[in-house]
């Protein structure tokens, strides 16, 4: 069944359609929640709060964009009012957690290549979502916006109460620290670091 | 390396579409002679294009039961519709009408009433002069009614009282309001009270023998009166002079009025 058949019938009502639209969509909108708030109690009720607006919000989707685009932003906006809060109640410390040996990051589904290349990959995005994890908040926060959200620099700038000249260079911030900590990791750039671009 | 931090910028933006054509050539003319720069460049949108594979993070088991369970808790909780007292919004109005109803109320209690503002009130003065403050002072003192004090005059209110009731005889109306305005003199309950500083002459008639009595706690007479009664009495206090009176009515239900004497200091 499509995703538009899913959506017309969970729209008339279908629980089971909506549950199916859920399984095929919880992996990507709990994992933006996990980047956006770094903890997963927190990351999993705030992703099912999202599907819960998108159950509540159904008959007035129009199917202008696909399903998993909406849903996907409503856990954007859902995870952004958290930070809000979170903001406003105190000055979020970085929260780093490395346990990261029984967290089961995935595989990619596609093993279709060649497996060696396969493995090399799984490892570099291993260490990307560790590099995330070792990131502090604010960080982290443009980054999972606009790499695993895709909002331009202006919403982000919205978002988070940001200017856009602000939004750039953290970004660009957010980059360099991410970079630094796989630099430092050797799993993603294939060895500890030799380069002479080490100095920026 | 100065000039480079700025190009860190250009090089992140680029990655995300965010540069505008004059950028685009400012970066490309520096990549072109800075090793360094492309260096880094690479690396960035290694990281970039790594991002999709990070992607997808298993949900927790349960996930999609619990998002399920939570519709259905929400659907018998409220099928559809939502019971008006438990939304949110009429929550949070209802607290409000709250704040506003205290408000009114501290307000109210709180700061003298103007002649004007009383809808369900009607002050009247016989004697506008310096003797209604002090004959209101007299009020304010506990163990008299709440009506009391909501009847208060300030010298101002009845200079302006006095002012718009020199010139004719002023004329008082009981007027009914909608809500059943009660007050409570030395623990009874009343639809109107009258205060004034003496009872005018002929006053012995309209009240009778068997007017009950209360003594109000400050040395003052309280007087148990009829709706009647107490208009006969003001019909007495136009004639006469030099009696400092006020009168707080509310809506009337039984009839049941109140005279408070206060004594001449």
């Amino acid at each position: 069944m499509t995703e538009r058949e899913l959506v017309d019938r969970a729209r008339a009502g279908d629980q089971d359609a909506f549950e199916q639209l859920v399984l095929n969509n919880q992996n990507r909108v709990y994992t933006l929640a996990l980047r956006m708030v770094n903890d997963r109690e927190e990351a999993a009720d705030l992703a099912q709060e999202a599907f819960l607006k998108a159950w509540q919000g159904l008959p007035s989707f129009q199917g202008d964009s696909s399903f998993s685009t909406w849903v996907y932003r409503l856990a954007s906006n859902v995870c952004i009012d958290y930070l809000r809060k979170q903001k406003r109640r105190r000055e979020v410390e970085p929260v780093l957690s490395l346990d990261d040996e029984e967290s089961g990051w995935t595989e990619p589904a596609d093993w279709d290549q060649d497996p060696q290349r396969q493995l090399e990959r799984a490892e570099r995005s291993r260490a990307v979502a560790r590099g995330l994890e070792a990131l502090p908040d604010n960080h982290r926060q443009v980054l999972a916006l606009r790499e695993l959200s895709g909002l331009s620099y202006q919403e982000i700038g919205q978002a988070l109460e940001l200017d856009i000249g602000t939004v750039k260079s953290r970004i660009a911030r957010a980059r360099l620290a991410l970079r630094k900590i796989l630099l430092e990791d050797g799993n993603f750039f294939g060895g500890p670091p030799s380069n002479p671009s080490n100095e920026h | 390396m100065d000039r480079c931090e700025r190009y860190t910028d250009l090089i992140s933006a680029r990655l995300d579409g965010e540069l505008t054509g004059e950028e685009e050539r400012e970066l490309e003319a520096h990549l072109a002679c800075c090793p360094a720069c492309r260096a880094l460049e690479s690396q960035l949108a290694a990281i970039h294009t790594a991002f999709p594979q990070v992607e997808e993070t298993p949900a927790p088991e349960g996930f999609a039961q619990g998002v399920m369970e939570r519709i259905r808790a929400q659907e018998s909780a409220g099928p559809k519709v939502v019971p008006l007292f438990r939304r949110p919004q009429v929550r949070a109005l209802a607290g409000l009408a709250a704040c506003l109803v205290l408000c009114v109320g501290l307000y109210q209690a709180g700061i003298p009433r103007r002649a004007g503002d009383a809808v369900e009130y009607v002050e009247y003065n016989v004697a506008p002069d310096s003797a209604a403050s002090e004959g209101t002072e007299k009020l304010m003192q506990p163990g008299i009614a709440v009506a009391s004090v909501e009847g208060l005059m300030t010298e101002e209110d009845s200079q302006d009282a006095g002012a718009a009731q020199s010139d004719a005889v002023p004329e008082l109306q009981l007027r009914s309001t909608g809500s059943p305005a009660q007050y409570e003199v030395a623990g009874r309950a009343v639809d109107a009270v009258l205060t004034l500083t003496q009872l005018p002459e002929g006053s012995e008639e309209i009240l009778g023998p068997e007017t009950e009595t209360l003594p109000d706690g400050e040395g003052g007479t309280c007087y148990l009166v009829t709706w009647e009664q107490m208009e006969g009495l003001l019909a007495l206090l136009q004639e006469r002079e030099g009696i400092t009176s006020s009168v707080t009515a509310g809506q009337k239900s039984d009839g049941l009025c109140a005279v408070v004497l206060t004594e001449e200091p």
